[in-house]
């Protein structure tokens, strides 16, 4: 089990491999190994998509990536 | 001679028409129709208390001992937002293997009905019986002349007229509701167990709706040597079937994380039409005898399209319980009395069963582990929260928030849990075979009720159900 934290200027859904997982700003548990994560529609954030192998995390640390918003439909 | 000319018609009439039923193509992918857990409905909140069950093999034993762990469940009743409820409308996955599958696809086909009707139709037939008197018809040895029909057909075709009505999975898809019945397999080949779910029939192309649930209970029971294999055909290639993106992100996991790149390579060669135009299955309990090897994925991975973590994750499961109902036998051991090497029979049933045995009791010890690593990283969080309330760290918060907490019971219904030595015993001695004297399938009914009742966990998740909760005798 591994956990990961999606961080974006606002709550909305994240998607890891394709799937809806849980929202952003939240700690979500994930299996181990690498993923491909990203916040669905509208595609107003960079970047497009994270792949990024996940592992060795802990509740207290998880992994910490960032989304940006880049303009359009917030 | 005409006489005789009319009776070489009527058999060959007869061998031409003994025809497998075959899975069919399917001309579209379509990821939100078919048979799939995100297509069927619970009543009420669906997902707070999410309930799994797994249904081993073992024959009539297996398909008795869940029997009365349904019934059980069905006795279990509490009040939920203003209306009494069962345990039993709560369930929302049954997972089986073999003599378990009977059970399971029954319930999932006629819901409570199984109450009406199981006992006469399955529990308490002599299906052995009928199936060996069936290979003594000669009606059955034309059938099993044309080389399109095996035994495994023959009990494939009595299964859907005798026990099963002649359902198919469209009809449970039309029922709409939970629980998501996965029957399974084991693909011969892989080594691993296939599911009858229309998430694996996506790769090969096949439309599952057209399959008969009897043909899915023939594999998963499928023993081998006693029945043929049970072939699928594989129209990969057929339908734009594009593999999901974790297929492609896991192809990358053969150092980090092996079984997951394992799953990926499973539906990759599904998705080989030309290396593997056949898939052939044997019973499910040659992968994984107890069934929880698929919800095992389901809780540690994102990737199933019905994971239960992705679901933990949003909030929605409360309470997560699973209940493996287990009816692994332990057959009395003569030759360790006797200095002479064992005979031939008792080495194959060794070297055929060990294996079986220890793999089933390695994934229920899975199950523990992956639930206390859960309830483990759950506790240091929240002791970490306590130490920095202890150094009077006041201003000082937790980096990141927890993740959504969730209540975890784990349940096993195994006779090695029976107190009494001589109880136990009996118990796990009991054969396996489709058929059962009466006096011992009661007993069976009547003995999973019992290990529910004395398991801490099933007496710690009623105990924490909303108030009202009671057990009918």
């Amino acid at each position: 089990m591994e956990y990961l934290f999606v961080r974006y200027f606002r709550r909305r859904n994240v998607f890891l491999d394709g799937n809806l997982i849980g929202k952003t700003n939240d700690s979500l548990r994930v299996e181990k190994g690498t993923h491909q994560i990203d916040l669905g529609k509208p595609k107003n954030y960079s970047p497009e998509f994270i792949e990024i192998p996940v592992t060795d995390t802990t509740q207290i640390f998880p992994l910490e990536i960032e989304f940006v918003y880049v303009g359009g439909a917030p | 001679m005409k006489t005789l000319f009319a009776l070489f018609c009527a058999a060959a009439l007869l061998c031409s028409c003994a025809a497998r039923e075959k899975n069919i193509p399917m001309d579209k992918y379509d990821p939100d129709t078919g048979y799939r857990f995100s297509n069927l409905k619970a009543p009420g909140d669906p997902d707070e208390l999410f309930v799994i069950l797994t249904f081993s093999g073992g024959g009539t034993r297996a398909a008795a001992l869940s029997y009365g762990v349904l019934e059980k469940l069905k006795k279990t009743r509490f009040q939920w937002q203003g209306e009494e409820r069962s345990l039993l409308d709560e369930v929302d996955v049954i997972s089986s293997v073999s003599g378990g599958s009977f059970t399971a696809a029954y319930y999932g086909l006629f819901g409570q009905g199984i109450f009406d009707d199981f006992e006469q139709r399955f529990l308490y037939r002599n299906i052995e019986g009928e199936l060996k008197r069936m290979l003594f018809s000669p009606a059955t040895w034309l059938k099993l002349a044309s080389p399109d029909y095996s035994r495994t057909d023959m009990a494939s075709d009595f299964y859907d007229r005798q026990i099963f009505k002649r359902r198919r999975f469209s009809h449970l898809v039309d029922k709409g509701r939970r629980p998501f019945i996965m029957i399974n397999a084991t693909d011969m080949s892989m080594g691993s167990s296939f599911s009858f779910i229309q998430e694996k029939f996506d790769p090969i192309c096949s439309d599952l709706g057209n399959m008969t649930l009897a043909r899915a209970v023939t594999a998963s029971s499928c023993f081998p040597v006693a029945f043929a294999p049970l072939t699928l055909y594989n129209y990969a290639g057929r339908c734009r079937f594009h593999p999901p993106t974790w297929v492609e992100t896991a192809r990358k996991d053969l150092q980090l994380n092996p079984s997951r790149f394992r799953r990926a390579q499973e539906v990759l060669s599904y998705m080989d039409a030309a290396e593997r135009p056949y898939i052939h299955l044997l019973d499910g309990g040659v992968a994984d005898n107890i069934g929880l090897r698929g919800p095992l994925a389901g809780i540690a991975s994102n990737n199933p399209a019905w994971s239960i973590l992705s679901k933990v994750n949003q909030g929605k499961v409360a309470k997560l319980v699973i209940i493996v109902v287990d009816a692994k036998t332990k057959p009395e051991v003569k030759f360790d009395k006797s200095p002479d090497p064992p005979g031939l029979v008792d080495v194959l049933t060794k070297i055929s069963t060990i294996p079986m045995g220890n793999y089933s009791f390695d994934t229920v010890q899975t199950l523990g582990d992956t639930f206390e690593r859960w309830e483990k990283d759950q506790r240091n969080y929240h002791g970490c929260q306590r130490v920095l309330g202890l150094n009077n760290c006041r201003n000082k918060q937790m980096p990141f928030p927890p993740p959504a907490p969730v209540e975890l019971y784990s349940i096993y219904v195994g006779f090695d849990q029976i107190r009494d030595t001589d109880q136990r015993t009996y118990f796990q001695t009991i054969a396996t075979s489709f058929y059962l004297p009466k006096e011992q399938i009661n007993d069976l009914r009547s003995i999973g009720p019992r290990l529910l009742d004395q398991s801490a966990a099933f007496n710690q998740l009623i105990g924490g159900l909303p108030p009202g909760t009671r057990v009918k005798p």
